[in-house]
């Protein structure tokens, strides 16, 4: 099972990632958890720095070590020149060693992450733009693949051995080689079984062992932990350690695998003889001892036997009954004194031995301890499956090691201020609606407001007052607003962008384009810190994304925010349909809340008056305004129905209050028209307005009491 | 199988003292002999034809009281090895006497 080796713990590839996770760094504070953003220079092209996001981890046991998987994308390089190329993707595969390590007290099987190989490999469309890179920055085309091989060197290897190395388990190491010690290691030898990395531990002696010899893994499929021990290990381990801690017997003088010698004195009786075996489904242990009392001399071997049980499903070692048996010598004179005898060693053996089984079990416990110390605090191995059998004894389980979610991404020192600003250019235009379908024929006066508008973007530094690093250098760049089309785009000097984006306006508008392409001038400053952007206001409504690559030396930045224009869109003309309806609803309004003795109608007005009228948004001014017809229309009704005054003004008050709450009015505009709301009106929501305006006008009020 | 033994007769325990070597012997012989005499010296002597006179049982019964009236089901427990272990007893003299 584990040839000659005393003890083995396997760990699962995925157990083994899980602590990767949890323990290694990849820079100071920066969890290689993907995802996460790095960033270091590369050599190839000379001086340039490379950044790119990694989005996953797997680990792969492999004869050489350990190898950490590590797809990415957003890949950027970027040379002193300014000359980028970015959107790269493909994988960066990190190649560790793992060794076994000695120290003072401890023995560790350690990821040699100092010692670590890094090589990246990109795929095939990226392959394609580094060398077309390649070929922009006149790097000769033969030289590109050095981009993939010297660049990855340079890059996350020096990152990857600047970090800590992780430790997978650490044994105790006695330095004074107590061979009885449960967890001394003489000697931990390693075995990569392709999905599982096995420690083998020699506990005393160095025998000529081979861990090649060991070819099965202990795993089951849903285990990620085992823990073996041989027969050898078992005893040696776990039964003459606890012998030795029950009896105080340092120094260990007895004829079994514990030990030589002739036996030792404990607790008024003679231990002179231990033995273990492990039989299929327990390890039988017995003990030899020795009393005399006067002339009465007992001599007992005291058996008792270990099992593995499954209680709320885990496997939990148990003890059976000590059996006794052996040799009575006394003579007649002193029989008085045999049953005291025997009982005294009786009692011995029974406590010595439930003793013994309750640290045994704390022993199994503590290798797994062991193993939870170095997996992470707070977690621990549980085993829900065992055997014993006459090659030893097997515990399989799993650890709940969790892993974080990612650490949220350090605040990028850089942020992008946004100087935007709309140049109305035209107000004049009016006109009707053409026959489009969406709008039922209905032709409504409208103003077109053709919006210029200039966006400006500056690079800033996130920290108030904090100064301009040294070497400082901007990439702009910018991506569609569409999820298939993500990839920034670097931007230089000056010109003019086809954006593959969503168009649209508020209405359909005769001079209005719409469709998914719009064409947007740009310039980027002479210093490179920001860039400027125009729009066409035909093209209507649209998105994309912004993005600032800010290289320092050594480091790439990125910074991102979402930008867009509007460009043209109608407005409604107030004077025409919105003046009828306001018109018809402050009347309204003024004949209720008179009626209810309500504040005077002017200052009604008023309220109402600055709500809305004065309101700035289109789309907040009509949603609020149905909002306050469907109150109103609610009024009448609730009249009908007997309703006290005194609940009426309540309830006129309470809608009123609501017309304040622009969430209540969105909820009640939603119920009103049972449209979801949109951006602009639209005829069925104009219409239904007007049919419950009409309703309310419709319904006398009762007198005035 | 059946042991053979002559009858051994002893008039008191002083004679059983000085028979100590023979009689020990014989309850070797018999199985579980030397536990039986710890338990009831009387049954075991019966089982090695050591034959005690009407003064020796009397001294006898003086070091060992109650010897001759053990219940059986109270020796076949005692003698039980699931209560008691597998134990044999090794018996050096039989009331003090010479090995």
């Amino acid at each position: 099972m584990i040839g000659l080796y005393d003890l083995a713990v396997e760990l699962s590839a995925d157990l083994i990632e899980r602590m990767i996770r949890t323990q290694a760094e990849l820079a100071p504070g920066v969890k290689l958890n993907p995802p996460f953003v790095t960033s270091a220079p590369v050599p190839m092209p000379a001086e340039s720095t490379a950044s790119i996001r990694v989005t996953d981890l797997t680990v792969q046991a492999q004869s050489d070590g350990l190898h950490l998987i590590l797809p990415f994308d957003q890949g950027t390089i970027l040379t002193p020149a300014g000359q980028s190329v970015n959107a790269l993707s493909g994988e960066v595969v990190i190649r560790t060693p793992l060794e076994s390590v000695y120290e003072a007290t401890k023995a560790f099987a350690r990821a040699r992450l100092d010692a670590a190989e890094v090589s990246w490999t990109f795929d095939p469309p990226s392959r394609n733009k580094l060398r077309g890179f390649a070929q922009t920055i006149s790097l000769p085309l033969s030289n590109y693949d050095e981009i993939l091989a010297s660049g990855a060197r340079e890059f996350l290897q020096t990152q990857v051995r600047a970090q800590r190395k992780v430790d997978l388990l650490a044994m105790e190491q006695n330095s004074v080689g107590g061979s009885l010690s449960p967890l001394t290691v003489q000697r931990l030898d390693l075995r990569m079984l392709g999905g599982s990395v096995m420690l083998l531990a020699l506990t005393a002696g160095l025998r000529t062992v081979n861990p090649a010899e060991v070819q099965q893994s202990l795993l089951t499929p849903n285990s990620h932990v085992a823990v073996a021990l041989s027969p050898r290990g078992f005893t040696r381990t776990l039964i003459c350690e606890e012998v030795r801690k029950i009896f105080g017997a340092e120094d260990f003088q007895m004829p079994s695998p514990c030990g030589r010698g002739g036996g030792f004195d404990a607790m008024g009786a003679k231990v002179v003889g231990i033995d273990c075996e492990l039989v299929e489904d327990r390890a039988n242990v017995t003990f030899r001892a020795e009393r005399t009392i006067e002339c009465v001399t007992i001599e007992a071997a005291l058996r008792t036997y270990f099992q593995l049980v499954r209680l709320d499903g885990r496997m939990v070692p148990v003890s059976g009954p000590v059996w006794p048996s052996g040799r009575v010598v006394t003579n007649t004179v002193c029989r008085d004194l045999m049953p005291m005898t025997m009982d005294e060693l009786m009692d011995m053996a029974n406590g010595a031995l439930l003793q013994a089984a309750a640290q045994v079990v704390e022993q199994l416990w503590a290798i797994a301890g062991r193993a939870r110390e170095a997996l992470g605090a707070g977690t621990g191995a549980v085993f829900t499956d065992g055997f014993i059998s006459a090659e030893g004894l097997v515990l399989q389980g799993d650890t709940p090691v969790s892993v974080p979610p990612p650490a949220p991404p350090a605040s990028a020192p850089f942020r992008i201020s946004d100087r935007s600003m709309a140049v109305v250019r035209s107000v004049e235009t009016r006109g009707k609606f053409p026959d489009d379908p969406d709008f039922k024929g209905k032709t409504w006066a409208y103003l077109l407001i053709e919006q210029w508008m200039e966006r400006r973007y500056e690079l800033a530094m996130a920290q108030t007052g904090a100064s301009w690093p040294e070497g400082l250098r901007v990439v702009w760049a910018y991506g569609s607003s569409l999820a298939e089309r993500p990839e920034p785009t670097p931007l230089s000097g000056s010109g003019e962008l086809v954006l593959h984006t969503q168009t649209r306006h508020n209405a359909p508008i005769p001079e209005g384009t719409t469709g998914e392409v719009a064409v947007v001038r740009y310039e980027v400053a002479a210093d490179g810190r920001s860039v400027s952007f125009w729009n066409d206001p035909a093209d209507g409504n649209f998105s994309f994304q912004l993005h600032a690559f800010v290289y320092v030396p050594g480091q790439v930045h990125h910074v991102s925010l979402p930008a867009g224009f509007t460009g043209s869109y109608a407005e409604w003309d107030k004077e025409g349909f919105f003046a009828e309806a306001w018109a018809a609803a402050v009347g309204d309004l003024g004949h209720a809340l008179g009626w209810l003795e309500l504040p005077a109608y002017a200052e009604a007005l008023g309220i109402f008056n600055r709500r809305y009228l004065a309101f700035p948004s289109k789309s907040k001014d009509w949603r609020a305004l149905v909002g306050y017809l469907n109150n109103l229309a609610l009024l009448p009704p609730l009249f009908a129905k007997g309703l006290r005054q005194a609940d009426a003004r309540a309830a006129a008050v309470s809608c009123l209050g609501g017309l304040y709450d622009e969430a209540m009015a969105q909820h009640r505009f939603e119920n009103l028209t049972k449209i979801q709301a949109g951006l602009y009106p639209t005829t069925e929501a104009l219409e239904g307005a007007m049919r419950r305006v009409a309703e309310v006008q419709s319904i006398p009020l009762p007198p005035r009491p | 199988m059946s042991l053979q033994f002559p009858p051994l007769k002893i008039d008191s325990l002083r004679a059983l003292r000085s028979e100590n070597k023979e009689v020990l012997s014989r309850l070797r012989r018999i199985p579980n002999g030397q536990a039986l005499f710890l338990i009831d010296p009387l049954r075991a002597l019966e089982l090695a034809v050591v034959l005690p006179s009407r003064q020796a049982v009397q001294e006898i019964r003086q070091v060992f009281p109650g010897a001759g009236t053990v219940p059986a089901h109270v020796i076949e427990a005692r003698m039980d090895p699931k209560r008691s272990g597998r134990f044999t007893v090794e018996l050096t003299s039989l009331f003090g006497g010479a090995r």
